[in-house]
């Protein structure tokens, strides 16, 4: 509707409208710590605000995804720490297997029963799990890669051949291969899928047969199988041990890199609290000044003055 | 020239003072009315040649009105504009609501939770809760687009209802118009109070749209509808008409229709409408709702964002494998919608009924084979924006936000051509104020001056009554 107001009088009620506006907007950036809470108070910053927001959640993502990957990983690399000391165990046992001090059917069977152990300890290993996945079953990760098989070569029946071609993403989106099967770690083999040199298995059951044989030239046979697949453990954990070195240096640098986008964020998006508290003190003044000039105002016309 | 010519004389001047007063009295009585100019009532002497006739004195001559068309024109015009603006402002504050710059809620919110899943099924793509996470991060994002397009849809809807009150409220005052005109031709003019009524009727009907209003010879108000329609002539009141029109065959199937301002003779005359709150709401159907929702003639970027978005993910997926094999099985379609209606993508984006958390595909066939591969370039679609991800080089998440920014920009504007419009308002009434406001002072130096005249004619009617008492006393 049109409103009869005279002109000083709708000046000073737009102007204080707009001195309330601005302070209301600014009241609510310091209460809110926002400074850009809806498009239109940056326009040209939103895509920059949500581009960081995303990558910042990205990050966030990814140092979630690492720590899984890292409880694996480490899992891991304990349990071939372990298989490592299992056939250095088997090492000795086959050195005496080797040098002819079997002496005695008991110490015979005893050394057995410990080849046995040590076999069972290793397939044990190779069943690692990591919150319900097998660290080894590569991306078969819901089944066991292998069982005891006494009938078996290798004294083992392998069941699962899943690869291992699952990847992790590194703070930059580049992504890496985090684990090995436990076929490439225990049980080696060549082109043709035969046991080879390397292979833990094999070498155990080779040692717990020359024991069984009383075979010395056997048991020196299983010793060098024992100590190249000792050699290759050891790779192995060198491999665990630097994708660890990954995972931490990683979760490190998305940890830095969030650090900065916060910071990028907070300019972008936050309020300058002490910009706005002086904004805040100055449009206040304003207001009082214009209400009390207002008042101040006289409302006497020539009429006041008559007779 | 006798003494009784000169009474006549004074009691013909207090008549033409007394008339000045009542114009002063209704003047001051009207200095706050709505659509209220300021009257003058003229003195016009009288001719005087004693010697031979004319006795002389002051006549009150007829009423003038200090309207000023062209100052009346200059606020109409501001208001429209004002109104204009702020019908725009209004409904782009709606819109901007859709936009959380924070991403705690909505699309940005329901996109960031669904790459999310992916990336934890990534992780453990053999778990069968990472599956069904994933499938249900999946439905969210699709129920947040659908939310989305629903709030445009609402807001478009809001819009036409006002669209279709407006052009009512528009015939409605140019019904209150004609009956002055009505007025006018009954009584030939010059009501100060009924003019003002109308002007005010007038500065009512142009917040709505722009008018131009102009006497007729008769003098009864012509009113012209964006400088072209007749609204009101005479007794005339040809009343506007809106009608709603759906696309053509060869537009977007299903696409909203168009609102159409018709004249009475049913012509289409919404091109020559260019301000008031009718075109703030024309304004903002045919643009911004339309950019984003799709109208006739384009599909609208939250549809674009929807179907790139869904097109992407169904590419990917069904270019891996669930199972490596042999034999392979291949990956399925996460998403579905209504192709067949561009503009309804965002409302009907859905999860595939044949999707399961067991045909959710992670691997990447390669080579070389990657078991999580899928499951991690979807998870990717966050940030990613190379190649066929995210839509004109912008991740989705960056182009829902461009969309806001667009919106955003368009806000910004408008309000500060509001606050600008608001200005040039006030401007404008002041000057028309100071043509023709009643301003108490000046009313209170015409009643001083009228008093001053009335008393000495009274003196004048005194002392000739005096000297008529002295003739006849004279004569006793």
């Amino acid at each position: 509707m049109a409103v009869q107001l005279d002109p000083v009088a709708e000046y000073f009620l737009k102007s204080i409208q707009r001195l309330q506006s601005q302070l209301d907007t600014v009241q609510r950036r310091v209460s809110s710590g926002l400074a850009v809470e809806k498009p239109s108070d940056a326009p040209r910053q939103i895509v920059d605000i949500v581009r960081r927001e995303a990558q910042t959640a990205e990050l966030t993502q990814t140092r979630f995804g690492l720590g899984r990957v890292g409880a694996e990983v480490d899992a891991a690399e304990a349990s071939l720490q372990q298989a490592v000391r299992v056939i250095e165990q088997a090492i000795v046992a086959g050195s005496q297997a080797a040098t002819n001090a079997i002496d005695s059917p008991e110490r015979q069977a005893t050394l057995q029963a410990e080849v046995n152990g040590l076999l069972d300890e290793l397939v044990r290993l190779s069943l690692t799990q990591s919150e319900g996945r097998y660290v080894f079953g590569g991306d078969g990760d819901q089944q066991p890669p292998y069982e005891l098989d006494s009938g078996s070569p290798t004294g083992v029946n392998r069941l699962n051949t899943a690869p291992s071609t699952r990847l992790a993403v590194d703070y930059d989106g580049s992504r890496f291969l985090t684990g090995r099967t436990a076929q490439q770690i225990f049980d080696s083999r060549d082109g043709s899928d035969n046991p080879d040199q390397n292979n833990a298995f094999a070498a155990l059951a080779d040692l717990r047969a020359a024991i069984a044989a009383g075979d010395s030239n056997l048991a020196r046979g299983a010793l060098e199988r024992l100590e190249s697949s000792h050699d290759h453990l050891n790779q192995q954990l060198s491999f665990y041990g630097g994708v660890q070195r990954r995972i931490d240096n990683s979760v490190q640098q998305a940890r830095n890199v969030e650090v900065r986008l916060t910071s990028e964020l907070s300019e972008l998006r936050d309020t300058d609290i002490a910009k706005a508290a002086v904004e805040l003190a100055r449009l206040e003044a304003g207001l009082q000044a214009a209400l009390q000039a207002r008042t101040a105002f006289t409302t006497q016309s020539l009429f006041d003055f008559l007779r | 020239m006798n003494l009784f010519g000169t009474l006549n004389t004074a009691s013909g001047a207090l008549r033409a003072f007394q008339q000045k007063v009542a114009t002063t009295q209704a003047n001051i009585n009207n200095v706050s009315t709505e659509g209220y100019a300021r009257q003058e009532t003229p003195l016009q002497a009288l001719p005087f040649q004693p010697e031979s006739g004319p006795q002389g004195g002051v006549e009150a001559g007829a009423q003038r009105s200090s309207r000023d068309l062209t100052a009346e024109a200059n606020v109409r015009g501001q208001l429209a504009a004002l109104s204009n603006y702020a019908q725009q402002t209004q409904t782009l504050s709606r819109i901007e609501s859709l936009f959380d710059v924070s991403a705690e809620s909505g699309v940005p919110a329901a996109l960031n939770g669904f790459f999310d899943a992916f990336a934890s099924f990534a992780l453990a793509p053999n778990s069968v809760s990472a599956r069904e996470s994933a499938l249900n991060a999946a439905d969210s994002a699709a129920l947040a687009l659908n939310r989305a397009a629903a709030s445009l849809a609402e807001i478009r809807r809001t819009v036409d209802t006002q669209i279709e009150s407006t052009v009512e409220e528009i015939n409605e005052i140019g019904g209150r118009i004609r009956a002055y005109n009505e007025s006018i031709l009954r009584t030939g003019g010059g009501d100060a109070g009924l003019e003002a009524q109308a002007f005010a009727a007038a500065e009512d009907l142009a917040e709505l749209v722009d008018v131009q209003i102009f006497y007729q010879d008769d003098r009864t108000l012509k009113v012209l509808v964006g400088g072209q329609t007749t609204l009101v002539s005479g007794r005339e009141l040809n009343e506007l008409k809106v009608d709603f029109v759906a696309p053509d065959p060869g537009q977007n199937l299903g696409a909203p229709s168009t609102p159409r301002i018709l004249s009475a003779d049913g012509r289409n005359i919404t091109s020559t409408i260019s301000q008031g709150r009718l075109t703030g709401l024309l304004e903002t159907r045919s643009g911004v709702l339309a950019d984003l929702a799709g109208d006739a003639v384009q599909t609208g970027s939250l549809n674009e964002l929807a179907q790139g978005f869904a097109d992407r993910v169904n590419q990917i997926l069904t270019g891996a494998l669930i199972e490596e094999g042999p034999p392979a099985v291949a990956g399925t379609p996460l998403f579905t919608y209504d192709a067949t209606r561009p503009t309804a993508i965002a409302a009907t984006l859905a999860i595939d009924p044949a999707a399961t958390p067991a045909t959710l595909a992670a691997m990447n066939p390669g080579p070389p084979v990657v078991a999580n591969g899928a499951a991690l370039d979807i998870a990717a679609l966050r940030i990613s924006a190379a190649g066929a991800d995210g839509i004109d080089g912008l991740s989705y998440l960056e182009y829902f936000g461009k969309i806001g920014e667009l919106v955003g920009q368009q806000t910004q504007e408008v309000s500060a051509s509001e606050s600008r419009a608001s200005l040039l308002v006030t401007r404008s009434r002041d000057l028309r104020h100071q043509i023709s406001g009643v301003s108490l002072d000046r009313e209170a130096t015409e009643l001083l001056q009228a008093q001053r005249s009335y008393e000495a004619s009274a003196k004048i009617v005194q002392v000739v009554d005096e000297l008529v008492q002295s003739v006849l006393s004279i004569v006793r």
